[in-house]
């Protein structure tokens, strides 16, 4: 019985090496791909309203807490999506040692040869 | 949009009372979700324990009073190697902070303009102080701030140019503005309404 291939948007990937990667913290499936330009700011606008509702919703003022997408927008992630999201310390997020600068941008930047 | 346009615009949408539904976690949930590894948004909308009350908020637009001349001069000398466009330093000295349908309670939107005490380093304020310089370079100041850290409206103070970068991965693909008159459209275009 044939089999049909999946098919992915150009410019998709699949991450193999997750070093940096926070263990313990759950991991997108799937390939991703990089969204740039006016995709990128639909997207980004569509997940700001979506997560400001969020934290209105929820009481999330004053927790320190972030919501972080777990495939990342800028990475193709679902902006909307609740499965997407999570609740991160906002040190977990963007601090030093947070996804964002352990995993996320330096991948952006050697998947873009840092332009 | 110039300056004038946008006071325009911020009178003609005046304050909203909204009746929304929020909901309260318990304090083990979410110190669960301060844990390193955080929490699905998942498990939390179906954790036990969680209990909604109706309250009503209230949104308007917030423009931040003039910066002080102290508070630029301040800034620009903590910054010698920014040199900052005329027509920012302009809106500044009118607006400083720009909060689009703030809640009334925090003064704060979700997003917005940040006042020029707030601006910083793009790489320091996505990363922290001591982040790596190869994340970003110095040239990308952050005019902006956001709620959940993801993403700044960030000014290139060698074009000029403004770009929406993301935590997750800052370049210029995404330029927004060229000048003040720019940025102000933009971010009256990005507005984010209040809902129930």
């Amino acid at each position: 019985m044939a089999r049909a291939a999946a098919t992915f948007e150009e410019g998709s990937f699949s991450i193999v090496d997750w070093t940096g990667y926070p263990a313990g913290m759950p991991r997108p499936t799937g390939p991703v791909r990089v969204l740039a330009g006016e995709e990128y700011a639909a997207a980004r606008a569509l997940a700001n309203e979506t997560n400001a509702g969020i934290r209105a919703a929820n009481g999330l003022e004053g927790t320190g807490l972030h919501i972080h997408e777990i495939q990342p927008v800028k990475f193709g992630g679902s902006p909307t999506d609740p499965a997407n999201k999570m609740l991160l310390p906002a040190a977990q997020h963007i601090g030093p040692g947070g996804v964002h600068p352990q995993f996320w941008t330096p991948l952006l930047r050697w998947v873009t040869g840092g332009k | 949009m110039n300056v004038n346009d946008l006071i325009s615009a911020v009178a003609g949408e005046p304050e909203q009372i909204v009746r929304r539904t929020v909901w309260t976690t318990p304090s083990e949930v979410l110190a669960q979700a301060a844990q390193p590894s955080g929490l699905k948004l998942t498990d939390l909308l179906s954790a036990r324990g969680r209990h909604a009350e109706s309250r009503d908020v209230r949104y308007r637009h917030i423009l931040g009073s003039p910066a002080l001349q102290g508070a630029i001069e301040a800034w620009e000398q903590q910054h010698p190697a920014h040199v900052l466009p005329t027509d920012l330093r302009a809106l500044v000295a009118q607006i400083n902070g720009i909060h689009l349908w703030a809640n009334a309670e925090t003064g704060r939107s979700y997003t917005g303009l940040a006042p020029i005490e707030e601006w910083d380093l793009a790489r320091t304020k996505m990363y922290g102080p001591t982040a790596d310089r190869g994340l970003l370079d110095d040239r990308y100041v952050a005019v902006s701030y956001h709620q959940d850290g993801a993403s700044f409206v960030v000014l290139d103070v060698e074009s000029g140019v403004y770009f929406l970068m993301d935590v997750a991965g800052p370049d210029t693909s995404s330029p927004i503005a060229k000048n003040v008159d720019e940025l102000l459209d933009w971010l009256w275009r990005n507005r984010i309404a209040p809902k129930a």
